[in-house]
């Protein structure tokens, strides 16, 4: 199929006014929750899950993509002007963004991440446009051990390669496959763990898991630190990029987006490494080195529009082969499955409305995006005056009453309770959910596909080695899997002659 | 995110090492208003064991499900099989767990957690009952109250407001089939 026809096919999608409302609302919540602390946007997005049951697949994704992408927006207007990292993925944005709002640059260190924001993303969706078919259709001569080995090892450089410790990682997506096992077996149609529940038998459901774990959980977690503001921020001034701001982060913008978006693609790799990785390599090839953490704009300029263009490029993976990169993709991939469409090489072809209409989406919210964040960055910040106190409650009872009216159950509420109680413990104890719920959504599968090739290889675990694609695979995934620790071994050290002290002061 | 000094760590040091040489430091962000100290050794050997125990568990409970071969799988050989990976995890995490980042000790914040969840608890045994209207108002108005010590102004206002709009979105506009009191 031609791929610029599938393209504009996927406009008539996007110009749907339903869809347009749904990525303009997806990408305002975004933004919002960018700003505000407290949730991001997998608690989110996890929240909403219940919300997007009534809606068709297409509008019901192209809203969740909208507050990922949105997010990434948001989190750099309080790394700039408030030295709090919305998110994760601009915390690097604190280096320089607030040094320059200290100089009362704070209306271009926000311009330029916004122009860049918009560059990265746009590039990365044309990248994501004509890649992705290109994946889907070798991905299709995949069979049960070239799935096991991809799911295996999608897994593990996720629980390798995100935040926190790699070990407590592993525990916890070895733990989100054992809860994947909970139900009725599949081959033998026996009932596996389900301590005589007739709740249990078909399994744990996806929404109250996610919901529990990342939203609940999150909320509780910050009941324990509850905030007392006292927000002095710095003048913002306006919202607008020199000439010669724009001319000294051109390189960086390029050099972002090209980087952003390869490492987005990589299973852990995603947008909070695209970002730092930015920042590490503007120094190294800055010619005045010593500006960086002092308010350079290449510092700003490089990561923001790094991790938009990894934000984007991650769906890559999710669209095609049915893997998700990071734990927002974890739960869209969930919101998939629930909207009846699997994600995977077939996706493109069963499901072109969704596939294209979700790709396309992203040029619009990006432009609603460029435009809400220039001027109406007073907006905003305005917004940050609300006290978590007040959200907190509000919150969780869309939480709860959200999560009862997808299966009408009462047993599903006592479940994102328990899931909450133990996604609190869990971050007390410093575990990551995030591989959880990854390991969770692709364990059904994983099963499925490992004792299939058992039975093709007759027992023998030799063959996952001796197929071409799937020793392939495994050998492409090691290599790249080294090249990732490598890299950020290189990264972790750049922060340390950031003068991160000045920053913290 | 309201914890912009551990958030700024985790991402920057992926091994966590820098958290544990300097685990405090409240004041990027002037937010942290209580202290959240790290825990003693004894954390690190729960949060080691935890996992293990879960793994075992599973493990005995899918023996009876039957491994059957390699050739062909049972319903209990892929759980088997994870439950001890999980276990050999545990057992690498205890060995390791003082080079772990440390885990943190549960303050006097910590009653926020405990009164938040029994009272979603209460909620849901109250919500066949009664509806969801009464609970609702209930309960924001403790969160607000007694959890987030806001006045009273704020806390009715808020609660009774938020409990209407819910009404709205939920019943009117959504038409879920919540148990609900007020029948418009």
């Amino acid at each position: 199929m031609d791929v610029l026809s599938s393209i504009l096919g996927g406009f008539d999608v996007v110009f749907q006014p339903v869809n347009l409302a749904y990525c303009f609302a997806g990408v305002l919540i975004g933004m919002l929750i960018g700003v505000l602390p407290g949730l991001g946007p997998v608690a989110t997005i996890s929240i909403l899950l219940p919300i997007t049951y009534g809606l068709e697949p297409a509008t019901a994704i192209i809203m969740l993509a909208g507050i990922f992408y949105g997010a990434q927006y948001g989190g750099t207007i309080t790394s700039v002007l408030l030295r709090l990292p919305g998110e994760s993925t601009t915390v690097v944005t604190v280096f320089d963004g607030y040094q320059m709002a200290l100089r009362g640059r704070a209306g271009a260190a926000l311009g330029i991440a916004a122009v860049g924001s918009f560059v990265g993303g746009t590039v990365s969706i044309l990248g994501l446009s004509f890649l992705a078919p290109v994946v889907a259709e070798f991905a299709l001569d995949f069979g049960p051990p070239e799935y096991a080995v991809l799911t295996l090892l999608g897994i593990l450089l996720v629980s390798t390669l995100g935040t926190g410790s790699p070990l407590k990682s592993l525990a916890v997506a070895v733990a989100g496959l054992l809860l994947a096992t909970v139900g009725r077996d599949t081959f033998t149609g026996m009932g596996r763990f389900i301590l005589g529940s007739d709740n249990l038998a078909d399994g744990i459901d996806f929404v109250p898991l996610a919901m529990g774990l990342f939203g609940v959980g999150e909320i509780l977690y910050d009941l324990e630190r509850r905030a007392r503001e006292k927000l002095t921020m710095p003048a913002i001034g306006k919202v607008w990029i020199s000439r010669l701001d724009w001319i000294r982060s051109r390189a960086a913008i390029a050099r972002g987006t090209v980087l952003g978006f390869v490492i987005g693609i990589l299973p852990g790799g995603g947008a909070a490494l695209s970002s730092m990785l930015s920042y590490a390599v503007e120094k190294r090839v800055s010619k005045t080195p010593k500006e960086f953490g002092r308010g350079a704009i290449e510092g700003v300029a490089g990561p923001e529009t790094a991790n938009n263009a990894a934000a984007t490029s991650s769906f890559i993976p999710l669209l095609t082969l049915g893997l998700p990169a990071n734990a927002t993709m974890a739960v869209i991939f969930g919101a998939l499955l629930l909207q009846g469409v699997t994600p995977g090489p077939q996706m493109i072809t069963e499901h072109p409305d969704v596939f294209w209409g979700v790709i396309d989406s992203m040029w619009i919210g990006n432009i609603f995006l460029l435009v809400m964040s220039v001027p109406l960055v007073g907006l905003f910040i305005r917004i940050l005056r609300v006290r978590a106190t007040i959200l907190a409650p509000i919150t969780i009872m869309i939480t709860m009453i959200g999560v009862y009216t997808v299966n009408n159950s009462l047993f599903d509420m006592y479940l994102v309770i328990g899931f909450g109680i133990i996604g609190y413990l869990m971050k007390k104890f410093g575990f990551e959910p995030g591989p959880l719920v990854l390991a969770f959504v692709l364990g059904g599968q994983m099963e499925t596909a490992f004792r299939q090739s058992l039975r093709l290889f007759d027992g023998s675990p030799a063959g996952f080695f001796t197929r071409p694609i799937s020793g392939t695979l495994l050998a492409a995934m090691v290599v790249g899997g080294i090249l990732l620790v490598a890299l950020r071994r290189r990264t972790t050290v750049a922060p340390d002659d950031a003068p991160v002290e000045e920053v913290r002061r | 995110m309201n914890r912009p000094a551990r958030t700024t760590d985790d991402a920057m040091r992926p091994d966590g090492s820098r958290r544990s040489e300097t685990p405090e430091r409240p004041e990027a962000g002037e937010e942290a208003s209580e202290e959240i100290r790290p825990a003693g050794a004894w954390a690190s050997v729960v949060a080691a064991l935890a996992p293990g125990v879960f793994g075992a568990a599973m493990a005995i409970m899918a023996l009876s499900l039957g491994l059957g071969r390699l050739s062909e799988p049972g319903a209990g050989l892929w759980p088997f099989a994870l439950g001890v990976l999980l276990v050999a995890v545990s057992v690498a995490l205890l060995t390791t767990r003082r080079r772990q980042a440390a885990c943190e000790s549960f303050g006097r914040g910590g009653w926020s957690v405990v009164l938040g969840a029994v009272s979603l608890v209460a909620f849901i045994m109250l919500l066949p009952l009664v509806g969801f209207e009464i609970p609702t108002v209930v309960l924001i108005a403790l969160w607000l109250k007694v959890i987030g010590g806001e006045g009273w102004r704020t806390t009715v206002a808020v609660s009774v407001l938020a409990t209407a709009g819910f009404h709205a979105l939920f019943v009117l506009a959504l038409g879920v089939s919540i148990p609900h009191l007020i029948a418009i």
